[in-house]
């Protein structure tokens, strides 16, 4: 490792960016990186786009001098959710973005990044109808999976159908 | 780009932190979770869990794993969903009717009986807020004239009087696997009890049947108690209160 205090991450298409190591003091997956392979060039996080690691790494910054206490469990409903001004941005995206971004948080390993994200889809999700939900989520895996699945208590046609 | 799949214990993050929502009398309304349980077999699996401590048919049958959420049809589910979100959960025959229509195609469901216990017990389906009537009984005879694996049907507190009971009874001449019929509190005249009385002459499975707390006259019972020396299957009666 070329410099103790940075630490380089590479994406999945080989964008690289060198930031301080003291701004992924959260990221569990980094934690155990630096702890077993710190001597080598750079970390590879597969399975992250640029701009989403860049947005990560925005979060990470504006919170490494953050003093409170690792969060244990990001879905533990009893600790009251304090929105953050500073995250403001996390707020505003697109679903999809939002999407990508919780989904690099559970990959880097940040509690407090999967908390944030996860309680804005909650919020997204609250009152919105299962098509809704679906559309905003993953329209290819998710629409339509339970009618393949009833072969076994035979083909529901029309006549089965629920009007709403 | 297709979105990312995200892993089971995110979503369940999401759920956990799903915004509580009203209770309306003692029943927790979690409208929004129950919309996350239809969205896809795995965010039913893993919806079901938070939103219901346990889910169980009648007293055999619990929703603990995957294969036992699936063993209930869309429809089934859609309908329970409908009567979850329901201001008021009331059962009535228009929803009684799509259940039916349901349950036709469905070969696996033995109870129709169904209890949701949450943290504070939520009775649905035939025991909350009835409103099956004759209508909704004639469509559940329909569909028991399909079915062939029911075991245990409990539509009791309801109102299907005795034309819906004659409906029934048409259909339990045939039905070969009904065991348990409760008609409990239904409003139930003479005339419907003669019905059953002729059913239960050419039944030979039935073993429980509760007609308590209807309006069953001397007629209607001694035509019921002719129907018991030719009936060989019948292990329970319940007259009670008439």
């Amino acid at each position: 490792m070329s410099d103790p205090a940075n630490i380089t991450l590479v994406t999945m298409d080989g964008t690289t960016f060198t930031v301080p190591s003291a701004y992924l003091h959260r990221s569990k997956l980094v934690q155990d990186w630096l702890r077993s392979e710190g001597d080598k060039q750079a970390m590879e996080v597969k399975h992250v786009t640029p701009f989403v690691l860049q947005g990560v790494l925005n979060f990470c910054e504006i919170h490494a001098e953050d003093t409170s206490e690792p969060l244990a469990d990001p879905a533990d409903p009893t600790k009251p959710f304090e929105a953050d001004p500073r995250d403001d941005a996390f707020r505003g995206m697109p679903d999809d973005q939002l999407l990508q971004f919780t989904m690099a948080a559970d990959i880097l390993q940040i509690p407090e990044l999967v908390r944030l994200t996860a309680q804005e889809m909650a919020s997204r999700i609250d009152g919105k109808s299962p098509d809704q939900i679906r559309a905003m989520f993953n329209p290819d895996d998710l629409a339509e999976e339970d009618v393949d699945s009833d072969n076994e208590m035979g083909e529901v046609g029309e006549e089965g159908a629920i009007s709403k | 780009m297709t979105s990312p799949t995200l892993p089971f214990e995110i979503i369940a993050a999401i759920f956990k932190l799903l915004p509580e929502e009203d209770a309306i009398g003692h029943c927790l309304i979690r409208t929004d979770l129950f919309n996350c349980s239809l969205v896809s077999r795995d965010w039913r699996a893993i919806a079901l869990p938070i939103l219901w401590k346990e889910v169980r048919f009648g007293l055999e049958r619990s929703f603990d794993t995957y294969d036992d959420v699936s063993i209930l049809n869309k429809e089934i589910w859609l309908n329970i969903a409908d009567l979850l979100v329901d201001e008021y959960n009331e059962i009535d025959d228009e929803r009684v009717c799509a259940l039916a229509k349901a349950l036709k195609m469905n070969t696996s469901l033995r109870n129709l009986k169904l209890y949701v216990d949450n943290a504070m017990h939520i009775f649905m389906c035939s025991s909350i807020a009835n409103d099956i009537g004759e209508k909704g009984a004639s469509a559940l005879a329909e569909a028991l004239e399909i079915n062939t694996s029911l075991q245990n049907l409990d539509i009791s507190d309801n109102h299907i009087l005795s034309n819906g009971a004659i409906s029934l009874a048409e259909v339990l001449k045939m039905n070969v696997s009904l065991q348990s019929l409760n008609l409990e509190h239904n409003g139930i005249a003479d005339d419907g009890a003669s019905a059953i009385a002729e059913a239960l002459k050419m039944n030979t499975n039935l073993q429980n049947l509760n007609l308590a707390f209807n309006y069953i006259g001397d007629k209607g019972i001694g035509a019921l108690v002719e129907s018991l020396k030719t009936n060989r299957s019948l292990q329970n009666l319940d007259l009670s209160c008439m």
